[in-house]
């Protein structure tokens, strides 16, 4: 299958139109990057309590993500093993055990089969239950408040895969050191036409859009409209290892300069509470060469896209781009806050978080205006055989003009041009190889 | 329950701020709305042992929407800056408004509590069209004679929004 021009990883950039729409494509992602790769399933702080759960998916799998009696966190495929029926019907919940409603099997937060009605009389006994518990994801892995599941057993560790993200996610948005980071309660799902890729790449490392799809929020006269992150605008973008992506880190300290005038307005609690976190990052940073105060967008391959982590007004935007066929996409979001925030910058971090990168944001609307568009132009056969174009700053990778002004020593990763497409391109790259195409 | 005169007054009101937004004029909507207005479009999921699957008011959570009267002209000053892509051709509404009620406050005053429900059209371009469905709970308040929305809360009737929303409820 030829789907990417031979030159593709550094080379010119071009990417066939037809990964994606192609169906057989599609089907094979299902199988060789959602059944390979660790994928985001919630933030911890959704099911904290023994018996608490949410369903979510795992590429086209539908999950129970289910916290057992003893505190352990699991994850099942949301089929009765019987004879398939959803045992779990509500998207959250607390329970210590489900009933599926076609035959009664009930199954406990181990996912064991626990009660099987009439069993002696009707099974006489041939039943082995130890068999027919619920299908359980392999690997379900916390980092950092954030819960991961793998349906592959012999996967690398979730440190391992996370790679060179940790780095940054460590320093800019777990806030370990000050307890962590919960979700503010509740989600957004909002579906959007559009490949699952598209949502990946515009996020991994799209700066470029951003002055015209969000050109308002560029404009002096027309930025008061979202809350615009500060900071100076020739940040630059970092393709991580494997398959990651961050851009528009911020390495210099006007966010929290802006934070802490907004802090005074409300009153001394919040002031401490932003000069503590400011604090605690330069803390977290004291032996790096180069600092970064936050990133802009980014993406962790596959499908999970990051956004917004600067302010600390404003929840770090978590979005899972779900793939619903090769021409359909749900966008699921959360936005995470240090659990340690004063409620007041809580409330506004749920407020200012919605009105950006969200469903029925400023921000969100327009990407997904662009994705809609892009998909009912790329039907045809004809359409299909023309490439996309990903390459912007070909054979610029780590070596850019002006690359001089920036502190980048010690920064993991290819620190690319601020205007740059090399961690799209290497989106794709990872994306080949795993899917084992030619190029 | 209001009288029958004060329910039409107050059906007509809605039904002409639903036609003030499929015409396009949105500086006249947002002049129906209260300076202190509030919007809110709570995100709604299907949860265990809670029917609505909102949250209660005030409580910490994530919204579809929750804006003041500021925001809301933010949303539409946009509409004027060239960059509202999402609504670049606009949007095609047509909003149904049906099942009023109005309930009075115990022992009168210038607020009543209006329900209504909605279907709302929305086509775009050649033939990209979706519907919403939900229900309004307002506060209208009546100033100087005549009616403002003090607070809206919209309830959709979707966990999973058709698309990201470029309108008004």
């Amino acid at each position: 299958m030829h789907v990417l021009n031979r030159t593709m990883e550094l080379g010119e950039g071009l990417v066939s139109r037809r990964i994606y729409s192609d169906e057989s494509i599609y089907r094979l992602e299902l199988e060789r990057i959602f059944h390979r790769c660790w994928l985001f399933l919630c933030p911890e702080s959704m099911i904290a309590r023994p018996g608490d759960y949410m369903t979510t998916y795992m590429g086209e799998d539908q999950v129970v993500v289910w916290r057992d009696q003893n505190g352990k966190i699991r994850a099942f495929l949301n089929s009765c093993p019987h004879r398939g029926n959803m045992v779990c019907l509500y998207d959250m919940g607390r329970a210590s055990s489900m009933v599926c409603s076609y035959h009664g099997w009930t199954f406990n937060s181990e996912g064991k089969l626990v009660g099987v009605p009439f069993y002696n009389e009707a099974y006489l006994g041939q039943l082995d239950r130890s068999q027919w518990g619920l299908v359980e994801v392999p690997k379900v892995h916390s980092y950092g408040g954030l819960v991961f599941g793998c349906w592959d057993a012999d996967a690398v560790s979730l440190d391992e895969y996370l790679g060179e993200l940790r780095w940054y996610l460590d320093r800019t948005l777990l806030a370990e050191d000050m307890g962590g980071i919960e979700a503010i309660p509740g989600m957004l799902k909002y579906a959007m036409v559009g490949n699952w890729k598209g949502f990946a790449d515009n996020n991994v490392g799209d700066h470029y859009h951003g002055y015209t799809t969000h050109g308002y929020a560029f404009r002096k006269r027309d930025s008061d409209l979202v809350d615009a992150p500060q900071g100076k605008s020739g940040y630059f973008e970092i393709a991580l290892s494997p398959g990651h992506g961050l851009g528009g880190i911020y390495t210099d300290t006007s966010q929290y300069e802006s934070d802490l005038k907004r802090a005074q307005e409300l009153g001394s609690e919040v002031v401490d509470w932003v000069t503590e976190r400011f604090r605690r990052m330069q803390e977290r940073m004291k032996d790096d060469l180069s600092k970064t105060y936050g990133y802009s967008h980014g993406n962790c391959f596959p499908n999970l896209a990051l956004t917004g982590a600067s302010s600390a007004f404003t929840g770090r935007n978590f979005m899972l781009c779900q793939p619903k066929g090769p021409l359909n996409s749900e966008i699921w979001q959360w936005w995470l806050v240090e659990k340690a925030a004063p409620r007041v910058v809580k409330e506004i971090a749920a407020i200012s978080s919605l009105r950006g990168q969200a469903g029925a944001g400023l921000f969100g609307m327009d990407d997904s205006e662009n994705h809609e568009r892009l998909t009912e132009m790329t039907q045809t056969p004809f359409a299909q055989s023309l490439p996309f174009h990903y390459g912007m700053s070909v054979e610029h990778d780590g070596n850019w003009p002006g690359q001089g002004e920036w502190r980048t020593e010690g920064l993991p990763g290819v620190v690319g041009p601020r205007f740059s497409e090399s961690n799209q391109r290497r989106f794709y790259a990872h994306w080949a190889k795993l899917m084992g195409v030619d190029d | 329950m209001a009288d029958r005169d004060l329910h039409y007054e107050l059906e007509q009101f809605l039904f002409r701020e639903a036609r003030l937004l499929d015409s396009g004029r949105f500086d006249e909507w947002l002049d129906l709305f209260a300076e202190d207005a509030t919007y809110w479009v709570p995100s709604r999921l299907t949860i265990q042992g809670n029917r609505e699957g909102i949250p209660e008011e005030g409580e910490l959570a994530i919204s579809t929407m929750n804006d003041d009267k500021k925001f809301l002209e933010a949303r539409i000053r946009r509409l004027d800056t060239g960059f509202a892509h999402a609504e670049t051709p606009a949007s095609r509404t047509r909003h149904l408004i049906t099942n009023v009620e109005i309930e009075l406050d115990e022992g009168g005053g210038d607020e009543v509590t209006a329900y209504s429900n909605f279907v709302v059209f929305q086509g775009r371009r050649e033939k990209t069209d979706y519907q919403f469905f939900g229900r309004r709970e307002d506060r209208l308040r009546r100033v100087n004679g005549s009616w403002q929305i003090a607070r809206r809360k919209v309830v959709l009737e979707h966990t999973v929004l058709p698309r990201g929303i470029s309108i008004f409820f």
